[in-house]
């Protein structure tokens, strides 16, 4: 009875039996680069220096609240006063993403929603460079890698 | 699969259109790069918590597999590509230098998530402020830990490289 057993494979027919109903189950792999993935609501990606949907200009106000709110110390902002205004202007806006925890504190810490993380996550790039943003990549986005986002402001 | 034959085929390099001679040279070449991009196996090496959504990458939900990616070696010596998932502390960086140098020709290095980057939080005594002090990095993919996608749009990229496209994504 053994060695009938050994001989009809039963043990490994009973294997298959468990497997098999897998089957007809429903799948469960993402086709990613086909697909997009259902990404959550509050999932934070690449940065964004948000724009005026009016002006066209910059929402920052270079207050320097963002760098001071980064535990990494990778924002840097610069501007320059205007001596008729004596407003601040932004000058350049430099965002190490490769250093980014993508923690969201300069988001919470921006009075006027001008710096916001988005959905945005493809961002892998061959130089280390590269992931350093300027003000003109944190506006419209990484237009050089192939299926980039044309620009992370357009709606 | 086939559509990346069909790909090699009309032999887009410009070397190859100008060089006459080297025809059949460069299309064996485009054919290795082809079976190279096609069966990227990563060596087992994870450091710390990307290694988990690295893992994650290679389960069924992602599955790493669709890419030729999906084998991963427990050996140097059969790996091609190394994906440094996590913080390498300095007393850690002579074993991935060592584990890089036993990997055989050609071999690439995926820099996955901010610590192997450039140190990401970890600015301290203890931690290599970014692996490609050690050895030479392909791709770097910023993220604390990058999404399972992120880590496969990454691995595309580095296909793209191997196939002799990244000049023009770049």
């Amino acid at each position: 009875m053994e060695f009938l057993k050994r001989i009809l494979l039963i043990d490994f027919l009973k294997g298959l039996f468990i497997t098999f109903p897998y089957m007809f189950r429903r799948t469960y792999t993402e086709q990613y680069p086909t697909q997009r993935p259902q990404l959550a609501e509050r999932y934070r990606g690449a940065p964004r220096l948000n724009l005026d949907p009016d002006t066209g200009e910059t929402l920052c106000i270079s207050c320097n609240l963002c760098a001071l709110a980064c535990p990494e110390d990778l924002i840097v902002v610069t501007s320059e006063r205007d001596p008729k205004t004596s407003r601040k202007i932004l000058q350049e806006f430099t965002f190490d993403l490769s250093r980014c925890l993508f923690c969201g504190l300069c988001q919470e810490a921006c009075p006027v929603n001008a710096i916001e993380l988005t959905q945005y996550f493809e961002l892998a790039d061959y130089d280390k460079k590269g992931s350093k943003w300027n003000k003109f990549k944190l506006e419209h986005g990484p237009t050089e890698l192939p299926g980039a986002s044309p620009t992370l402001n357009a709606k | 699969m086939a559509d990346d034959l069909q790909a090699v085929a009309p032999l887009e390099l410009p070397e190859a259109r100008e060089a006459k001679p080297n025809f059949a040279v460069t299309t064996v070449e485009q054919l290795f790069r082809w079976a190279r991009k096609s069966s990227l196996w990563p060596m087992t090496f994870g450091l710390a918590c990307c290694a988990i959504e690295m893992m994650a990458t290679g389960a069924s939900r992602f599955d790493l597999d669709r890419f030729g990616a999906g084998i991963f070696r427990p050996s140097p010596r059969q790996s091609d590509v190394i994906i440094i998932a996590g913080t390498v502390t300095l007393k850690m960086a002579p074993i991935v230098k060592r584990v890089y140098d036993q990997m055989p020709d050609p071999k690439w290095v995926i820099s996955m998530g901010a610590c192997s980057n450039c140190g990401g939080p970890f600015n301290s005594y203890a931690v290599l402020q970014g692996v490609d002090k050690v050895i030479p990095v392909d791709i770097y993919i910023p993220g604390c830990p990058p999404r399972p996608e992120a880590l496969l749009y990454g691995v595309m990229r580095l296909q793209d490289k191997i196939m002799g496209k990244a000049g023009k994504a770049a």
